[in-house]
């Protein structure tokens, strides 16, 4: 699952949600069911990597559970929590097994079509190589701007909540500012935005074994039903 | 809704907005997958507004474009399609209100937009859901069931039965007309975040506009390849001729001229805001505000032949995630380039498959070195690329520079404020306020340090919320076995601290020092309380510091992201906690209703140093290091036992370090308040703090004392 390219991940991803929002049978969600177990299975995902759900949606699932019985359409409850569930899964593993340095070059080639009609492909897949490149930096401040936040005497009044909303955006913007700002310096001194990077993206055959997977399991039970 | 370009691939991004792009992506990515991961913070999604908004009136549709691209490619990955979705709209919100923002339009015409736009969202999310039958059959269905359920439940009291009744025919009409209910959802939502968008863009950017003219002087515009000038590269000789360069009307460099040979190495020094920097940029191609520059050719910043330019911070010049990216970033003919040679002449030799996170600040500002190399530049310019690295680091790289004029002809010119690493070059100028002072290679007498003044001379009687009120002592911290792993239980559960036990007695002082990386900023959240212990205890006075937070005070090694309020007096008082009383107070109204507290911020600013006339400017307006001692002075304002630094004295030149360490060591002897010092720099501070711990990959390998008469008073047991 590592060494499946980002390209089937997010043509996966986009295919079976698509095909859950058409149909969501048991024969569908057996499916996904299946393709989130195989990846799982591929990626070795440790038991205890498994996400804990927060009790208080727990204890949510088995309210709505016993509302179900009460109405008499278990079954169908069922599904919509299996579904949802499934997909947290999946993107969870994704998220996990998905080298992001990848990701420029992907859009570069799933957006070769938008390339014809004169939109600035090349452009957006470095944007998003970029931002790739500051999202632990930029997680890492707004963490802090967070922490000196708790750092505070807290305030109860729900009116300073609300400016206290205000402080960590204008806080988290300001370093952003400063952040973007340093970043388009080191752009210029490395002469400026003439290439965008195009890293050679070949599918293998695991990406194609992957793809048959994910077409299979979201074609085929509606074709089935 | 989605802004979509509408407008053929013309006029690209320049690096200013592709930049802010980039980041302000980042930020959006980051804010939609921790709302879509936590449900519990679902609503901070809505705060992404706030940086398309930011994005859009700074850098126009195009950046916000490309912006919204790269967010959303993020977020699909990292937390389904879902919160791609999310971004479509937030992003579509922020573009709204931030174009209209950005040709100065009012509240009128967001209302006016919002009757367009409402109707158009209602419209889609009702073809969605009629797109999706199967999905909107089963969720509406489960709605009814679930309703009847409940109404099942509580039809056993009798009394309620009519209730239930009641519950089950609504539910079957509202879920019988959906398209009418999802549509007037949509509308309403829509409507309400784009009002609640302005109102908070608004505000955010009021604030912000202190920012864009603090900006340093920024390159960020100088894009060779887009001026046209396809002249060769030959930025030296250079000369300069009466060089001016203005802010606001202020001079940060007046009459400057200066010429420069081929194949010279350079210094140039002078202490912060003395225009040391503003000069590199003016050589590296930035325009002046007057006189003339004249050079052979182009500049050619970044090109081959041309000119190279390694700044201060070392994490903020990686544009690569490994190192073999970040060396070829934006080299056309980059897979060409013999990176092993350039990673063996920059003394990283074999490094280059590895993550530039990974290497410390001396490594990466080698690597930065490296990148330079790689385009055979003529001219390369260090602007103080040694400020944040530890001594040895620093030493190897003035040697490397120095070492360049005669190893491949080039000129080099480093700036600096270290006066140890003037020895090397051929000719030292000296920047004094914004004028070249003395040509001479000579070394200057060092600076005396500006002490703040004896506090029982000067100071008014410290308010009792003051440190310095007497009968305070300083906290007792013991650690023991304190262990500390990042995403707990996850599949990115990784360790930083291990096994870690210490005891740090009241008014004592202590340094933390270690490499890159070595659990000493966990170290610091843990002895704050703002991370709890994964194993062990941290105990502050006897009870654990994750329940007594703000007792022991933080200074976080980015002061910006302490300050919180707009203005200094407001963020001192706030820090302190003088300040509760509801909106008003929230808003800065308070700051003049409640009395004595101007006197009270006057005298916590004192007792940082920093000259009270500064209450009533913005935050952002200060400088680096006064940022610095502001966000020190809100800690002590609020009575801390203890005080954690980290990284106190990164970035400052020698005077500010001299006056931060005599201020450090003030606040131990006098106030005796206990001190822990994260730092890789232990030369400078080993006067404030005469112990030192030493971690490596997240344990304690050493505790030391300084040779000092003290030494045997703090025994302790760890």
């Amino acid at each position: 699952m590592h060494r499946v390219g980002i390209i089937p991940k997010l043509v996966g991803l986009a295919s079976l949600t698509v095909a859950t929002g058409l149909n969501t049978g048991w024969v569908q969600l057996i499916a996904v069911g299946g393709v989130v177990l195989a990846a799982a299975a591929a990626a070795r995902l440790p038991l205890r990597a498994l996400p804990r759900l927060p009790p208080w949606l727990i204890v949510l699932t088995l309210a709505g559970l016993l509302f179900a019985v009460a109405g008499g359409g278990v079954g169908r409850y069922l599904r919509l929590v299996a579904f949802s569930l499934l997909f947290v899964l999946l993107s969870l593993l994704i998220a996990w097994t998905t080298d992001l340095g990848e990701l420029a070059a992907a859009l570069s080639r799933l957006g070769a079509p938008l390339r014809r009609l004169g939109l600035p492909v090349d452009e957006w897949a470095l944007t998003a190589a970029l931002s790739v490149r500051c999202l632990p930096l930029i997680t890492d401040e707004i963490r802090t701007v967070i922490a000196a936040h708790r750092q505070r005497p807290a305030g109860r009044d729900p009116a300073q909540a609300l400016v206290a909303v205000v402080d960590l955006a204008t806080a988290s913007m300001a370093a952003g500012i400063r952040r973007a700002s340093d970043l388009g310096e080191a752009i210029a001194t490395r002469g400026g935005t003439i290439t965008a990077p195009r890293l050679p993206l070949r599918l293998g055959v695991r990406d194609i074994a992957a793809l048959a997977l994910v077409a299979a399991a979201s074609v085929l039970p509606g074709v089935l039903t | 809704m989605a802004t979509v370009a509408r407008r053929p691939a013309r006029g690209r991004l320049q690096p200013a907005a592709l930049a802010a792009a980039a980041t302000m992506a980042a930020i959006c990515a980051g804010l939609v997958v921790v709302g879509s991961l936590l449900p519990a913070l679902a609503s901070l999604q809505l705060l992404a507004v706030v940086p398309f908004a930011v994005t859009a009136e700074r850098h126009g549709l195009r950046a916000l474009t490309a912006a919204l691209v790269a967010a959303a490619a993020v977020a699909c990955l990292v937390a389904g399609l879902g919160a791609a979705t999310s971004l479509l709209t937030l992003a579509g919100l922020g573009g709204l209100v931030g174009t209209f923002r950005r040709h100065g339009r009012g509240f009128g015409s967001v209302c006016a937009a919002g009757l367009v736009v409402a109707p158009l969202a209602a419209g889609a999310a009702d073809l969605v859901l009629l797109v999706f039958a199967s999905y909107r059959r089963l969720v509406l269905e489960n709605l009814r069931t679930q309703v009847h359920g409940l109404g099942a439940i509580i039809a056993h009291l009798s009394p309620l039965r009519p209730v239930a009744r009641w519950m089950n025919h609504a539910a079957l009409v509202l879920t019988a007309h959906w398209p009418i209910v999802v549509a007037i959802l949509a509308a309403g939502g829509v409507a309400a975040a784009l009002v609640l968008s302005w109102v908070l863009v608004g505000e955010v950017l009021g604030r912000l506009r202190w920012v864009a003219d603090a900006e340093p002087y920024t390159l960020a515009r100088v894009d060779s390849h887009a001026t046209g000038d396809r002249r060769e590269p030959s930025p030296v000789p250079v000369e300069l001729t009466g060089v001016t360069r203005s802010f606001s009307g202020v001079e940060a460099l007046a009459g400057i001229d200066l010429e420069l040979e081929s194949g010279e190495f350079v210094a140039i020094v002078g202490d912060n805001g003395s225009g040391k920097s503003t000069l590199a940029r003016i050589l590296a191609g930035a325009e002046p505000t007057a006189g003339t520059v004249r050079r052979a050719g182009d500049v050619g910043l970044g090109r081959a032949g041309g000119t190279a330019l390694i700044g201060q911070r070392p994490d903020a010049q990686v544009l690569g995630l490994r190192v073999r990216d970040d060396i070829v970033w934006g080299l056309p003919d980059g897979h060409g380039t013999d990176i092993e040679a350039l990673l063996e002449a920059v003394g990283l030799a074999g490094m280059g498959d590895r993550d530039t996170a990974s290497l410390s600040g001396g490594q990466l500002q080698r690597v930065a070195v490296a990148a330079a190399l790689a385009r055979r530049p003529s001219l390369l310019i260090s602007d103080e690329s040694t400020a944040m690295v530890d001594p040895d680091g620093r030493r190897e790289l003035v040697h490397l520079l120095a070492d360049l004029p005669a190893r491949r002809g080039m000129t080099v010119v480093h700036i600096t404020h270290y006066e140890d690493e003037l020895a090397a070059a051929d000719r030292v100028l000296r920047l004094e306020r914004g004028r070249l002072a003395a040509a001479r290679p000579e070394l200057a007498p060092p600076v005396a340090p500006p002490r703040r003044p004896a506090r029982p001379v000067t100071s008014p009687p410290a308010p009792q919320s003051l440190p310095s009120s007497p009968g305070v002592a300083g906290a007792r911290i013991v650690l023991s076995g304190v262990g500390y792993c990042y995403a707990h239980g996850t599949v990115w559960q990784h360790r930083a601290l291990a096994d870690v036990s210490l005891c740090v007695e009241p008014g004592e002082g202590v340094l933390v020092v270690g490499d890159n990386g070595c659990g000493k900023s966990t170290l610091a959240w843990v002895l704050a309380g703002l991370l709890a212990p994964t194993e062990g205890s941290c105990l502050v006075d006897g009870v654990p510091s994750q329940r007594r937070r703000g007792l022991v005070g933080l200074a976080f090694q980015h002061a910006r992201l302490q300050l919180q309020r707009p203005t200094v007096a407001e963020e001192v008082a706030h820090a302190a906690g003088w300040l509760r009383a509801g909106i008003h107070s929230a808003f800065g109204q308070g700051l003049a209703a409640t009395p004595g507290l101007h006197d009270r911020v006057a005298a916590a600013l004192r007792a940082v140093g920093l000259d009270p006339a500064l209450a009533g400017r913005s935050i952002e307006q200060l400088s680096g290091g006064q940022q610095r001692r502001l966000a020190i002075a809100g800690l002590l304002a609020s009575g801390p036992r203890a005080l954690v630094l980290d990284e106190p004295l990164a970035g400052l030149d020698e005077p500010g370090r001299q006056s931060l360490v005599s201020l450090l060591t003030e606040l131990r002897a006098l106030d005796g308040v206990t001190l822990v010092v994260v730092t890789h720099d232990p030369e400078s501070l080993a006067g404030a703090c005469p112990r030192t711990v030493r971690l490596h990959a997240g344990r304690v390998i050493s505790d030391t004392h300084a040779q000092a008469t003290d030494a045997g008073q703090w025994r302790c047991i760890a």
